[in-house]
């Protein structure tokens, strides 16, 4: 099964797995970390150390250009078992939880992608 | 006009200390708030391992300059005037860089300390500044070199002066 991180800022990131198992009940392979206090050397070796050994897994950061992403874009030396998705929003981990299952590594990070978009829209 | 833009009395260039070199209070509080160009981060280190100086690299926005540089680099570039007529801000890893800048004949007055993150030897001074020992050290030679010290995360913060 493919796992989860999820990395942000202060409590983004344990508030938006609230959220997600208050939808879809509770989830397994899923981590979250924050980088409250962390020098940046410190949560890259945080990330290191949390990526599951040999399984597939997508990084879920907040914001491209934080130290969640710059650790992340560091710990990511397997290309093939892992991706980094940007912007971590709610559609996008709902998508996440319920298509792991079906889909294999790399359709499933461009679908989840996609549905992240897809949540972003203007209304007016 | 962004307000911060207006009212602040700043010294340039702003030389940060910071041990998430380039990250969001850098990216979006100072550098796109302030609008500040060039943008430079001054660190031996990341250059020892070109692929996260690349990363870093591609972090600084779009509406800026910069590079990842030596310190030899940026005391040059500074002290030859070439950082004159911009708003330039330069981050540092560490203080003990930053005293390096000043022995590299870096013309510096002025140093923010932004983040300085917890570890085992070191103790709080700020919640986003902690100290150790040999920071102290550090810290007192380089303002024996004439530097004012100051902490300060945001624009939006009012600085502490460093005096410890």
């Amino acid at each position: 099964m493919v796992q989860a991180l999820i990395i942000t800022h202060g409590l983004l990131g344990a508030e938006l797995l609230q959220c997600v198992e208050a939808l879809l009940g509770p989830q397994d392979g899923v981590q979250v970390i924050s980088n409250q206090g962390q020098d940046l050397e410190g949560l890259c070796k945080l990330v290191a150390s949390r990526i599951p050994a040999g399984e597939p897994a997508i990084l879920f950061v907040d914001f491209c250009g934080g130290s969640p992403y710059v650790a992340c874009r560091r710990a990511c030396d397997s290309p093939s078992r892992l991706a980094i998705i940007s912007g971590v929003n709610l559609p996008m981990l709902t998508s996440f939880f319920t298509k792991r299952a079906t889909e294999d590594f790399d359709e499933l990070a461009e679908v989840v992608r996609e549905d992240g978009l897809r949540g972003v829209q203007l209304i007016r | 006009m962004n307000l911060l833009l207006r009212k602040k009395k700043l010294r340039f260039p702003l030389v940060r200390v910071d041990d998430r070199l380039l990250h969001g209070q850098v990216i979006v509080g100072w550098v796109q708030a302030l609008r500040l160009s060039p943008l430079y981060v001054a660190c031996d280190r990341i250059l020892r391992d070109p692929s996260f100086a690349d990363t870093l690299r591609n972090l600084i926005p779009a509406e800026a300059t910069g590079d990842i540089i030596t310190l030899e680099t940026a005391a040059q570039i500074w002290s030859n005037g070439e950082l004159k007529n911009s708003r330039p801000m330069i981050i540092l890893e560490h203080p003990v860089d930053a005293l390096k800048l000043v022995r590299l004949g870096a013309p510096m007055k002025t140093l923010t300390l932004g983040g300085m993150h917890f570890r085992e030897d070191r103790i709080e001074f700020l919640p986003y500044i902690f100290v150790s020992e040999w920071d102290q050290v550090t810290l007192r030679e380089i303002r024996q070199a004439g530097v004012t010290i100051f902490c300060q995360d945001l624009p939006t913060t009012k600085p502490t002066p460093y005096n410890g």
